[in-house]
């Protein structure tokens, strides 16, 4: 194999291995609220590296100009924080149970 | 001005550039589709528009994205430790951040840049009272030290945006 070859599958095994890490934390973490951090952080990461290699692919491997995945990049990083703020915020209208170890829940606001 | 088909450049630039890139072409029907398009969704989308500040340092907003990206990354080996560590150990919490930013579009920016990076994040933006600043609630998924945390956040976060948008505060 190629040092592109290597680079491109290192690239997809560390995003494959991060998007699933993210949804481990979906399943493990005890409440709503912390739950939320495993799409927002670990799937970024992951995202990001799969759209790493795909560029590194396509733009040095094939020697074709691609851009797009740039765009789902930049789409991602807008997006995310939005849907993350908004289920949130949801979240707390709804006064979802926290864990029990949760400090500082008298700073939520009352309604 | 403010209704002329031209009114936001760099608006009309970056849709054109995006519209390119996601076609990855620039034959002739692309360019001129993304013309009229670039055109005509800032002039259709006029009402919603609100001045906002500019950026003032370009050089340090690109330092601030760096920096971002990096952290990241951090964040990320932070989160992934906490989701294989055990479930008790875990010590999530709600925190008030005091603000001193004003304008919604670096406070955007803020929000989005701490819900990306270290374990927190960003979940209400509570109005100012007549006594006490602007807050932003977080929520952090291993909260070890408050008052770390929070000149943390404002040192590394909110001082370089207000140096970036030169805000008068």
């Amino acid at each position: 194999m190629t040092v592109l070859e290597w680079l491109i599958s290192g690239l997809l095994c560390a995003g494959a291995l991060f998007v699933l890490l993210g949804s481990v934390a979906l399943l493990k973490l005890p409440d709503f609220y912390t739950r939320l951090h495993g799409p927002t952080k670990a799937t970024t990461l992951g995202l990001g590296s799969l759209v790493l290699a795909s560029m590194v692919f396509f733009n040095l491997q094939l020697q074709t100009l691609s851009l797009q995945q740039l765009l789902i990049a930049l789409f991602l990083f807008i997006s995310a924080p939005v849907t993350a703020h908004m289920l949130i915020k949801v979240a707390m209208h709804h006064k979802l149970k926290h864990y029990q170890n949760t400090q500082g829940v008298d700073k939520l606001p009352a309604d | 001005m403010r209704n002329s088909l031209f009114a936001t450049p760099l608006r009309s630039g970056l849709l054109f550039l995006v519209w390119c890139a996601l076609h990855n072409s620039v034959s002739p029907v692309v360019l001129l589709s993304g013309l009229l398009l670039a055109l005509l969704i800032p002039w259709v989308s006029r009402g919603f528009r609100e001045a906002q500040p500019q950026i003032k340092r370009y050089g340090l907003f690109g330092r601030y994205l760096l920096m971002v990206l990096w952290d990241i990354v951090v964040a990320n080996l932070q989160v992934v430790k906490v989701v294989l560590g055990r479930n008790s150990a875990l010590k999530p919490g709600f925190v008030l951040l005091p603000l001193d930013l004003k304008e919604p579009l670096p406070l955007t920016i803020l929000a989005a840049s701490i819900c990306l990076t270290p374990g927190t994040v960003s979940a209400e933006l509570l109005p100012r009272q007549a006594d006490t600043p602007q807050y932003l609630l977080l929520h952090v998924l291993d909260l070890q030290d408050e008052e770390t945390l929070i000149r943390e956040l404002k040192q590394r976060y909110e001082a370089p945006l207000q140096e970036i948008f030169a805000c008068s505060v």
